[in-house]
């Protein structure tokens, strides 16, 4: 056997396990054998169903109301009204025998565009928000547009649009924001690339080529690079901890966040599910993240978003991070075959609520009759 | 040329059985923790709760403990097999062991399925799947006396068709179905039959004088009947797949086959809802099995509540607890009581628990 063939042979083999080890990850990424069953933390009820997408919900506690982002749709060529709107925060009593039919009713909020040129295709999805002195500002992804939006809020029905930072190269992916200050914050990017063709390669190649910017009230700058499929992001401002979430890898990134904005990796949570909201709830640092439990089903709900029958699972977690810092326990306090809610997106928990979010359609409001334990 | 051909068809075979055990195994499942309420640890079985039966008249229930499976070494097992009762009227989270009289075989009771017939005098009576320390196989009939709170022995059946049974379902007072689990009888042969695929269970029926073959090559844990003896429920747990039957005291017809991707032990039947504890990380379920005593090892465990269609033809499958292993263990048969209010849970060589359902179950 000459030399020239030893090689030919060896690298042919090579390449057959690479491929095949390609193949087996990627089919084991799409979740063939998982599957999600029905179960709720207490009684549940659609809040809205005007809407094709709620794929953003915040809470500002200041204000006792949680914003939430609807017509996400439009990036997938639904035809949708868009906008924000509010939900009041309220101690409800779930056992109560007649409830006020207006507790669960959304407020749409009118929006003083100020002349902004592309409010009709405005197509808003992630939501942070700063307070302070009784004015609260809110920050808004528009994917459309690929525009980071800021906004002010006037008064319970009405907000005014501040400014805009448009950017198709480096804010064309953007999936989550999260505020650390005073017009600062930082967005997750889920790719590296913005062609169709080799965005799709990239994700499935599971690459680790995404990346969190930081706009520090001036510019936009990279905060974290080499990420895996960056997609939803959270400050906790009492602990200092920003949380990361890789949306392929199926793990959130928790990292320490020193004063002059310098992150350091502390630890990874592994969910084994794929990880689109995150919400913290400030008292106990817990967190609170909606999932697409399953890929293959999440894949064609979102190249399907107009067909009834292709719907995706949805899925509440809530991580219990233990005193030490660095051990946690996972509960589910919801999870949907996609019947009722299909491709949970984003949530709010509050006053023994869960407020959850749809990539498409729905808003889901559940009352947790067993916060201890859910 | 043939040859290259033939090698790499069978390397591709190879392959792809490799992977698909992967995924049998579980290999890549998580489960998340999360109860329909306060659940709480009944003190009495600690070998098990694998089986179950509530006696919806009396308001309580009977417990089989101490399951005896493919076991390695016949002097590694230490412990007793038992029946409990539990009294579901006071929630005081106590099971006692009731005492078994006049048994042919007091050493090698080991108790495994469970099912109980209401006898014309109101005597309850119970069928019980049954092994020996050296795992060999008998049905085991006991007459429940109240006054004295002691089963009595009638009858103990042992049958060539009778040849690995694991779950029991009566239909008269000498009558029944068992489902064989399958043929191996040790371990290893048995690790063989699952991984081939060629499953050597059955489901049999017993008239009260012969048995016979109702379904073969077939992996067959619970089996459970509705209470009109019409449909008949098997676990294939290998396929992790229900199959729903209707019975016309002479044969099965299939209906249906739910899906549940998830390998699912017993059942308790209420009209159209089937209840079942199930093993939904089949690894970590068979690492536990080999050594049910080594407290190292916990497995996973889940409870589905599976609604069924008028016809029986499909199922809306509710999930009302599920937990990692580290407070209930290889859950095996869940039981509702109190109109749903109030659940029972079964492990395989753990404890017994009874939790609140405080969350809806009508979706």
């Amino acid at each position: 056997m000459s030399f020239y063939s030893i090689v030919h042979q060896i690298s042919f083999w090579i390449i057959l396990a690479f491929i095949s080890s390609f193949i087996i990850r990627f089919i084991l990424l799409m979740d063939p054998n998982k599957r999600v069953y029905n179960h709720t933390p207490g009684p549940c009820r659609v809040v809205s169903e005007k809407y094709k997408g709620t794929a953003g919900i915040h809470l500002v506690e200041s204000q006792n109301r949680v914003y939430i982002t609807y017509g996400y749709g439009r990036v997938f060529n639904m035809s949708t009204p868009a906008g924000i709107a509010t939900f009041e925060v309220r101690k409800i009593d779930p056992t109560a025998q007649t409830q006020n039919p207006h507790i669960y009713d959304l407020t749409e909020l009118r929006i003083h565009w100020n002349g902004y040129k592309n409010k009709s295709t405005f197509s808003p999805s992630g939501i942070s928000s700063y307070s302070s002195a009784g004015r609260t500002l809110l920050y808004i992804i528009d994917s459309l547009n690929s525009c980071i939006q800021f906004f002010q809020v006037i008064d319970k029905t009405t907000i005014s649009h501040r400014k805009a930072i448009c950017d198709p190269e480096q804010l064309a992916n953007l999936q989550d924001i999260t505020v650390v200050g005073a017009d600062r914050f930082y967005v997750s990017s889920l790719t590296f690339f913005n062609n169709r063709y080799l965005r799709i390669f990239e994700l499935a190649m599971q690459s680790t080529i995404g990346k969190v910017y930081l706009y520090d009230g001036k510019e936009l700058g990279v905060a974290i690079d080499k990420l895996a499929s960056p997609s939803a992001i959270k400050y906790d401002s009492n602990r200092n901890l920003l949380y990361v979430s890789s949306f392929l890898n199926e793990v959130i990134r928790v990292y320490k966040v020193g004063k002059d904005l310098t992150l350091q990796l502390k630890t990874e949570i592994s969910t084994l599910s794929s990880v689109v909201g995150i919400h913290i709830d400030k008292k106990s640092g817990d967190l609170w993240v909606a999932c697409h439990p399953v890929l293959f089903q999440t894949i064609l709900h979102y190249y399907n978003p107009h067909e009834k029958n292709i719907r995706s699972p949805s899925q509440i977690l809530r991580i219990r991070m233990q005193e030490d810092g660095v051990s946690w326990v996972i509960t589910e306090p919801y999870a949907n075959d996609g019947a009722t809610i299909s491709s949970s997106h984003s949530l709010a928990y509050f006053e023994e609520q869960l407020l959850i979010g749809t990539t498409f359609g729905r808003l889901l409001h559940c009352d947790v009759l067993n916060p201890q334990i859910t | 040329m043939f040859f290259k051909i033939l090698t790499w068809v069978f390397l591709g075979l190879v392959l792809q059985y490799l992977f698909k055990i992967v995924l049998f195994l579980d290999l890549n499942k998580r489960v998340y923790n999360h109860r329909p309420g306060t659940c709480r640890e009944v003190k009495g079985p600690i070998h098990g709760s694998e089986d179950l039966e509530i006696i919806e008249t009396k308001n309580i229930a009977f417990i089989t403990s101490g399951v005896v499976y493919l076991p390695e070494n016949p002097n590694n097992i230490t412990w007793k097999g038992q029946i409990f009762k539990y009294d579901l009227s006071n929630k005081d989270y106590v099971a006692e062991p009731v005492k078994v009289v006049d048994l042919e075989d007091e050493e090698g009771f080991y108790p495994h399925g469970i099912s109980h017939w209401i006898l014309e005098d109101g005597t309850i009576r119970l069928f019980l799947v049954t092994h020996t320390k050296h795992f060999s196989h008998a049905i085991v009939i006991l007459d429940y006396n109240e006054s004295q709170n002691v089963l009595r022995h009638v009858k103990t059946i042992r049958n060539e068709k009778i040849y690995r049974p694991n779950d029991i379902a009566a239909t008269g007072a000498n009558s029944f179905f068992v489902s064989n689990d399958g043929s191996a009888q040790n371990a290893l042969l048995s690790v063989l039959e699952v991984l081939s695929g060629l499953d050597g269970g059955s489901v049999v029926y017993y008239d009260g004088t012969k048995t016979k073959y109702l379904i073969e090559r077939t992996s067959a844990n619970g089996i459970s009947i509705s209470k009109d003896l019409t449909t008949l429920f098997v676990s294939h747990i290998n396929e992790e797949i229900i199959g729903v039957y209707t019975w016309n005291k002479d044969t099965l017809k299939e209906v249906s086959k739910i899906s549940t991707l998830s390998a699912c032990d017993n059942f308790y039947i209420d009209g159209r809802n089937l209840w079942t504890g199930c093993h939904p990380v089949l690894k970590d379920a068979a690492e536990h099995l080999a050594n049910p005593i080594d407290h190292r090892h916990n497995a996973p465990s889940q409870v589905l509540l599976a609604k069924f269609s008028e016809d029986f033809k499909t199922a809306q499958i509710i999930e009302l607890l599920a937990d990692d292993g580290n407070f209930i263990s290889a859950s095996s048969i869940a039981a509702p009581f109190d109109l749903n209010r109030q659940l029972l849970i079964g492990t395989v060589g753990r404890k017994f628990y009874h939790c609140d359902i405080n969350v809806p179950i009508d979706f």
